[in-house]
């Protein structure tokens, strides 16, 4: 566990809601989406949520780090140049793939848990890992397939994964709540078998469910079943922090402060 | 060669010259009375949207809506001034113009006032506000080019009695390069006059602005906009970011514009006058002096 890490609760700083999130009771850190941001001109609101002293995370989604192909260097370069000019605890992206055969997919997309798979990510996490000048944290993430003939479970792939580049984990109880639902996978047992002792924190959201299908769209508000899914979470270890992300349709700084006083209840 | 009308040239010049600067302020006068109607009911409080009609016309009524909205949580700005809607924010619109701009910031969101301000232009909130103004003698809705001719008359006048001169110099063979000139001068001016009267607070309306008793005195957002515009949101940095999206406002009364920034606020485009370019004081200088210098007489 990073206790020198204790985030606290935070939420994902947005432009849409940088006044809200400044002001919000409870915020103890948040997270910027790192390709959105430049280095060189970060927002008002960025700044001044550092100067008082808030921890700044960034979190990129573009670096497909499960890709075949290299990392692009330069999106790692962005990352380590934002986390050293946000003087960020450490930065992260998702255990993933958005891009191949120079086509983007526009979705984070799962990577094939196989040996041969793991070993191009474990390169790649590596290769980032070398240009960041801060730990790197990776999240498990929502998909709405798998692929064939997985030779281990996402548990012992996450476990691998840290095991050998040690890197964090970036634990999305959403995410594992929308593959229970939409894959069968059990979240008690993942939780169970993760190696919770390398978790970073914690990302919490919101989904909503069409035609049978549920989708973690970060728009709704953040169902029960997942609040609880974080109190399993909090029962095996306790978190360095807890993040809500909200990435659209937000609501008022009320029903906001409330998710965020209901993550709190939970740890 | 006997006088015509009994008065020299020089004597008519300078006649013609006095009588011009009198002309052109009773024009003035006449104008500003066009703007003051008498006023139905005194001491009647002014409601927020009256208080932003009177201020600064339908684009400050907007402001303050747009305020009020802010304050209640029903749009949300982000620092540089562009626009959200807030979800689930329990909004019943209380008018059709909170309607129309909630309804056009969910539609396109991420914009700033003035990219929906050319659509909430035409609203019958604004037709129901100006009217009951209008009706308390607090505005001036507008003039016709018809009420501007009638305060013009006095020109009109002078400018018959000068061709009738003129024409009268001419055929009796008299100079009248001086009385041209002033005759063109006047004419200009009257040019000028026949601009329609600008829509815009009466005496009575700036008195009911200035007087604090007359509004709503509270410390709501909606009041402190409809009085001072966007600049004077009470919140500061929302404030400022209003002061960030940078916008390009026209007054409804003559398209004009009136503001290069929503910290500028949004106001009427000033008041009516007879004409900038009526500057009685040197077109006099004339003069006329000097015998045969071209009054229309020796």
């Amino acid at each position: 566990m990073l206790e020198s890490r204790e985030l606290g609760v935070g939420i994902g700083w947005r432009p849409e809601i940088d006044i809200t999130v400044e002001r919000l009771p409870g915020v103890d850190f948040v997270e910027v989406v790192a390709e959105n941001l430049n280095p060189d001109h970060l927002p008002e609101s960025v700044v001044l949520l550092r100067e008082r002293g808030l921890p700044v995370l960034p979190h990129a989604v573009s670096l497909s780090v499960g890709g075949a192909e290299p990392v692009d260097r330069k999106r790692v370069e962005h990352l380590a140049r934002l986390a050293d000019v946000l003087d960020a605890p450490l930065a992260s992206d998702h255990v993933c793939f958005v891009r191949a055969g120079g086509l983007d997919s526009g979705h984070l997309m799962p990577v094939p848990r196989t040996r041969e798979a793991l070993d191009v990510l474990v390169a790649n996490v590596r290769t980032v890992q070398e240009i960041l000048n801060v730990p790197f944290a990776l999240e498990n993430i929502a998909a709405l397939l798998e692929w064939p003939d997985a030779e281990l479970t996402e548990a012992q792939f996450l476990g691998e994964l840290t095991e050998r580049t040690g890197c964090l984990l970036l634990v999305d109880v959403a995410n594992m709540y929308a593959n229970a639902r939409n894959l069968n996978h059990d979240p008690l047992k993942l939780l169970d078998d993760l190696p919770l002792e390398r978790v970073a924190y914690v990302h919490v959201a919101g989904g909503e469910e069409h035609d049978g299908v549920y989708h973690d769209t970060h728009t709704h508000p953040v169902l029960p079943e997942v609040l609880d899914l974080l109190a399993e979470l909090v029962k095996r270890t306790k978190p360095p922090g807890v993040l809500l992300e909200r990435d659209g349709d937000y609501p008022t700084d009320t029903d906001l402060a409330a998710e965020l006083r209901a993550i709190r209840e939970r740890i | 060669m006997q006088n015509p009308w009994g008065l020299s040239g020089p004597d008519f010049i300078v006649l013609y010259a006095i009588g011009f600067v009198i002309a052109c302020v009773a024009t003035l006068v006449l104008r500003k009375r066009a703007r003051s109607a008498p006023l139905a009911a005194q001491h009647e409080p002014l409601t927020a949207d009256e208080t932003a009609y009177l201020a600064g016309g339908w684009p400050r009524m907007v402001e303050s809506t747009l305020a009020d909205l802010v304050e209640r949580n029903v749009i949300r700005v982000q620092r540089n001034g562009l626009l959200y809607p807030v979800a689930d924010s329990g909004f019943v619109p209380e008018s059709t113009l909170e309607d129309r701009l909630v309804s056009r910031v969910a539609g396109r969101p991420g914009r700033p006032l003035h990219y929906h301000l050319a659509t909430l232009n035409k609203l019958p909130d604004y037709d129901q506000v100006r009217d009951d103004l209008v009706r308390r003698g607090l505005l001036f809705d507008g003039g016709t080019r018809g009420r501007a001719a009638l305060a013009a008359l006095p020109l009109f006048v002078l400018a018959v009695i000068g061709i009738a001169r003129w024409i009268n110099g001419v055929n009796l063979g008299f100079p009248v390069g001086y009385l041209s000139m002033l005759l063109i001068l006047t004419l200009v001016t009257i040019v000028f006059a026949l601009r329609p009267i600008k829509a815009g607070p009466t005496g009575a309306g700036m008195r009911a602005l200035r007087d604090p008793s007359r509004g709503e005195r509270s410390e709501r957002a909606v009041d402190a906009v409809a009085r001072h515009g966007l600049r004077a949101y009470p919140d500061v940095t929302i404030s400022a970011s209003f002061r960030e999206s940078r916008v390009g406002l026209r007054s409804y009364d003559n398209g004009s514009t009136v503001s290069t920034g929503a910290a500028a606020g949004i106001g009427w485009s000033g008041g009516s006058s007879c004409s900038s370019g009526s500057s009685s004081g040197s077109s006099s200088s004339c003069g006329g002096g000097g015998g045969g210098c071209g009054g229309g007489g020796s």
